[in-house]
């Protein structure tokens, strides 16, 4: 009787367990939003900005706002806006300027939970998305008492630098707003009627300043060894390289005015980040990557003749730039304390006093008129021989007067571009003339006109902008960290605000990798040497990186065609961050230097569920007492009457 | 566990004043047991030779738990209040650090 009583009702679970499809309650309740983008909390020395919603989440109800008219129609519907304590407004990213999201906070007060952005399709971008300042890196002005302040960035909102007390995410993908929409239309009804809800959770662990971030960084009472940060300086890592045999070795001494630095930077402002993918921030760098990088493969190439004369032209990519200069601050940082460049004593360090010139690539946009801003500490010390020369190689370039305030990185629209090809010719018109320059003004004899091979800057320009996982990136790199870049596959290379090295990046190893290759010693391309005889040579020379690829086409000369290449190349780099935070007991509330810091986050989620009707939730709770209430009952009952052994607690 | 009733009332009293005693080594707990166990013993029960010794312990227990009531109310007050206003002291002092807010 047992027996056959067990077997019956394995037999009866299994077929339960195999033949229904088992799902979690909680799937069905909610409907995520993986990709979206969340606003993140940022400190610097004195203040806290940006969103912050509370560690279970903030809910509300729902409203779709899309044009001026739901906008303002919203704002005088007093019923709706009573009818529920809080709302998750989702509104048009047209609207998300300051003066939309302040009627809103004044009207809902605390019942604004949260805001919601959505960008219906990629046609309808908006023209301008910018929430840097109408002025930006105000706070740091340094040029010559410049008092005026310029508008360089008229569409900027500035909401980057304000302190929202609820989360803010951006969905940018089509079918989020599409599916956004959907509920929505099906559940907006009337007031009786179930209503979409919002969750919101991007709890963010930092609070009041840097100062007092850092500090609690650092203090751990628990007995377990885990010590969770709150926050983590903002920076990656600046990044330099030259040709192989332009360094100035001890004893030698290093001749006043004979380096060149030729900059790029690497970070863009970012006000919205995913937790999980490409963070990629306004393109406006890229394009002045692309130049910089195809310009170090001119000098490359030219490496014969730019060896000849004595000024080491040095490429320094700065990471950090957009929030207050930080980059900028710690190499200066870095030159003023003999540490650049890092590494072996036996080459001499570069002091202020041995600058010549700085070159700066800097908001490059797709047009025909360039503008140049010669910036010299004092007016007598400006090479106008060297800008003359400039401005008769490249006739797109237009010098603006001395006088005229210079302009800080403006972050601009992601760049429409039409076809690669237009702009990637654009691009070698400029930095054939502009390498034209530096061969006539420091090396002299009129050397033919150095060209640079499309196919090159085609390659960078779809790495850059397209695939960073591209063949050229692997021709240049070794195997592991070739492998390494697998996992961004078909995403532009990311601009963002960096928090290296809690935060990795592939933008550093493509910069680190692609730059040290293009100013490679080329007198390697014709030897055939072994991988491991290749890697022993670093035994010998300790100045310089070896390491074995497979080498990039459309830069080696057309003789040599091996399986694998030896690059002997010269590669630094240092962390960018702010010299705030690695001189000992400097006080973070100083102005001195910047002291941005990006809070620690763990999850990010944004849900949408269903808010039931009063009486709905009504019903639920009734039935689900009486359940309760008749279970106890049906218990007491059998235990009354039914006298099975199995009823009886075991008393042992 | 032990009933008063079954002890000798030596016993008792040297229970009692074992708690006493051992409260002055910053443990108030020990008084507020003292002063309400040895309650019914001190007053309510028909005296006896040791009882007087036994109520002047408790009364002194009572006060002595009124003593630190006071002052931890005191510091825990101090303490929310001030946490964050005397600078890096407030968070050594923090035991669990809050996450997400000053």
């Amino acid at each position: 009787m047992h027996s056959s009583l067990f077997c019956i009702s394995v037999f009866f679970l299994t077929f339960l367990i195999v033949f229904t499809q088992s799902t979690r309650v909680a799937d069905q309740m909610y409907v995520s939003f993986d990709r979206a983008r969340y606003c993140v909390r940022h400190l610097n020395g004195t203040h806290e900005i940006g969103c912050q919603s509370s560690m279970r989440g903030n809910s509300g109800r729902m409203y779709m706002i899309d044009n001026e008219n739901e906008f303002n129609s919203y704002l005088k519907d007093s019923k709706t806006i009573d009818s529920s304590n809080s709302f998750i407004i989702a509104l048009n990213i047209e609207l998300f300027n300051s003066e939309y999201v302040d009627k809103l906070m004044n009207r809902l007060d605390s019942k604004l939970n949260g805001l919601v952005i959505y960008l219906k399709s990629n046609l309808s971008r908006p023209k301008d998305f910018s929430h840097d300042d109408q002025c930006p890196n105000h706070r740091q002005s340094y040029y010559l008492n410049q008092t005026e302040t310029v508008h360089w960035n008229p569409k900027g909102t500035g909401l980057f630098f304000r302190s929202f007390p609820f989360p803010i995410v951006l969905l940018d993908e089509k079918d989020d707003y599409e599916r956004l929409d959907k509920f929505y239309r099906q559940f907006y009804n009337t007031q009786s009627s179930p209503t979409c809800g919002l969750e919101v959770k991007a709890f963010q662990s930092a609070a009041h300043t840097s100062k007092t971030c850092m500090r609690r960084n650092e203090i751990s009472h628990s007995l377990l060894d885990a010590v969770d940060g709150f926050c983590d300086p903002v920076g990656g890592l600046n990044i330099y390289s030259k040709l192989p045999d332009s360094l100035t070795l001890v004893p030698k001494q290093r001749q006043p005015k004979s380096v060149v630095l030729i900059l790029a930077t690497t970070d863009s402002f970012q006000m919205f980040l995913k937790a999980q993918g490409t963070t990629g921030g306004a393109q406006q760098p890229a394009t002045a990557l692309i130049t910089f990088l195809a310009l170090a493969h001119v000098i490359g190439q030219e490496q014969k003749e730019f060896n000849k004369q004595d000024k080491e032209i040095i490429f320094v990519t700065l990471d950090g730039d957009a929030l207050d200069y930080s980059a900028s601050f710690r190499f200066l940082f870095d030159m003023n304390n003999d540490y650049f460049p890092a590494g072996d004593k036996n080459e001499q360090r570069i002091k202020i006093e041995h600058i010549h010139s700085i070159i700066e690539f800097q908001s490059l946009s797709f047009s025909n008129n360039l503008s140049l801003y010669a910036y010299p500490s004092s007016p007598s010390i400006i090479n106008e021989t060297f800008i003359a020369t400039l401005l008769e190689n490249n006739p797109m370039i237009t010098r603006m007067n001395a006088n005229s305030p210079l302009p800080p990185a403006s972050s601009q629209i992601f760049q429409q571009y039409n076809t690669t090809t237009e702009f990637s010719q654009w691009i070698k018109s400029i930095v054939e003339p502009l390498a034209q320059t530096l061969l006539d003004s420091y090396v002299g004899n009129n050397i033919t006109n150095v060209t640079i091979e499309q196919e090159i800057i085609n390659n960078l320009v779809y790495c850059v902008l397209k695939n960073v996982n591209c063949p050229l990136i692997h021709n240049v790199s070794n195997q592991s960290i070739g492998n390494s870049f697998d996992a961004f596959e078909q995403t532009s290379l990311p601009f963002s605000i960096n928090t290296y090295p809690t935060a990795t990046t592939p933008t550093f190893p493509f910069v680190q990798n692609i730059l040290s290759y293009f100013l490679r010693d080329r007198e390697y391309d014709k030897q055939n040497i072994t991988e491991t005889k290749c890697l022993e040579q670093k035994n010998n020379d300790t100045l310089r990186l070896y390491r074995y690829v497979g080498g990039y086409a459309p830069s080696i000369m057309p003789e040599q065609n091996y399986s694998g290449y030896c690059v002997r190349s010269y590669l630094r780099y240092a962390s960018s961050s702010s010299p705030a935070f690695s001189i000992d007991n400097y006080d973070l509330s100083q102005t001195t230097y910047p002291a941005w810091t990006e809070s620690r986050w763990t999850t990010f989620t944004l849900r949408l569920f269903i808010i039931p009707t009063r009486t709905h939730e009504i019903v639920t709770l009734v039935i689900g007492i009486l359940l309760l209430s008749i279970s106890f009952i049906v218990f007491s009952i059998l235990r009354w009457y039914v006298k099975l052994d199995l009823l009886q607690p075991s008393s042992s | 566990m032990v009933t008063l009733a079954k002890k000798s009332p030596e016993q008792r009293l040297n229970i009692c004043r074992k708690y006493y005693l051992a409260g002055f080594l910053f443990l108030p707990f020990l008084w507020l047991i003292n002063a309400i166990w040895f309650y019914k013993q001190a007053f309510r029960v028909e005296p006896y030779p040791e009882q007087t010794q036994i109520r002047k312990y408790v009364i002194r227990s009572a006060i002595g738990t009124v003593i630190w009531l006071i002052i931890i109310i005191a510091w825990n007050i101090t303490f929310q209040l001030l946490r964050t206003k005397i600078g890096p002291i407030g968070d050594f002092l923090t035991f669990v650090i809050p996450r997400g807010y000053y």
